[in-house]
């Protein structure tokens, strides 16, 4: 009895190891992306609360002064399939997870602007890792897209 | 043995009489006896009082004994041979809850040092295998610390927006 009891302990222990170990135990076939579009400017000092967390190293490398979160939006994606998110000035961001391989997933980006292609990538992005893509002029200051990825 | 017979006082022959052990000849006999003789009719009085006195003290030290209590305590006492084991029952018997508190410990431990302690370095966040487009200008860099990838890039009718850039 008290030999059964250990190992419904040692198990239920074992489950709850591999539920906190961050390493995924089973291939995962979706993909979660968020894209937070940032306006980033010199005209003021305002920096939105929810970005501070993600933007402190970026604030050491621009000579911006003020960082606005635009918007924000997330897409649940199958490997292969294709999602896009509407961007400020007539872009769209066009997303395609590929694979995932570790920790890391094969996502292809498409910058459009209008209906001319800006560029097209292929990155390796961390799982819950972001990659900022920036430049683009916006009003009075540039476009940083926070692309993250979760699965 | 003194004979009833010779009508002289036997003290043997009056406690066998008190206690009930005389045949019914030696009892007849004693009862006449007894009832002749004032000395041993005294005596007997006595010696009944004296043994009710007795039964009665042993009633009443009988009455205040806790026998439940006493009856485990024998138990407990008999039973303490079986109950204390030796070193090597007392080691294997310890190991049942040694062995899966040791276990569960270090499976604590393990999972705690690779997750939260033994931090890797940072690598890249992203890694860009192939960039293609039409463009002034493309920059690709990181973050010094957590090493976050950026990609800077000018779009060809923004080339007056350049310099503000990194």
């Amino acid at each position: 009895m008290r030999f059964k009891r250990h190992c419904l302990l040692l198990v239920v222990l074992l489950v709850l190891c591999g539920y906190c170990n961050p390493d995924p135990l089973m291939a995962k076939n979706t993909c979660r992306i968020s894209v937070d579009t940032i306006l980033a400017a010199r005209n003021d000092t305002v920096v939105d609360p929810q970005l501070k967390r993600h933007i402190g190293e970026l604030q050491s490398m621009f000579n911006y002064t003020s960082y606005r979160l635009l918007s924000s939006e997330s897409l649940n994606l199958s490997l292969g399939q294709s999602g896009m998110v509407s961007l400020p000035g007539d872009r769209r961001l066009k997303i395609t997870p590929h694979k995932i391989r570790g920790s890391r997933a094969d996502i292809a980006l498409q910058m459009i602007k209008q209906k001319r292609t800006v560029f097209e990538t292929q990155v390796q992005l961390l799982n819950r890792g972001s990659l900022f893509v920036g430049g683009p002029a916006y009003q009075n200051g540039n476009l940083i897209f926070k692309i993250s990825s979760a699965y | 043995m003194t004979h009833p017979d010779s009508n002289a006082c036997d003290d043997n022959l009056l406690d066998r009489y008190l206690d009930g052990d005389l045949d019914a000849g030696e009892m007849a006999r004693m009862e006449t006896h007894v009832a002749g003789c004032r000395q041993c009719r005294r005596q007997a009085d006595a010696l009944r009082v004296f043994s009710q006195n007795v039964r009665d003290r042993i009633h009443l030290a009988a009455d205040s004994i806790d026998f439940m209590a006493l009856e485990k305590a024998v138990l407990n006492k008999a039973l303490r041979q079986y109950r204390s084991p030796g070193g090597l029952s007392r080691f294997i018997a310890a190991l049942k809850y040694t062995i899966p508190a040791t276990v569960t410990a270090g499976l604590l431990l393990y999972f705690a040092y690779f997750n939260y302690v033994l931090k890797p370095p940072p690598v890249p966040s992203a890694i860009i295998n192939s960039f293609t487009g039409s463009m002034s200008s493309v920059m690709i860099f990181e973050t010094p610390e957590t090493r976050q990838t950026i990609l800077w890039y000018t779009e060809e009718t923004d080339v007056e927006n350049e310099r503000n850039a990194v």
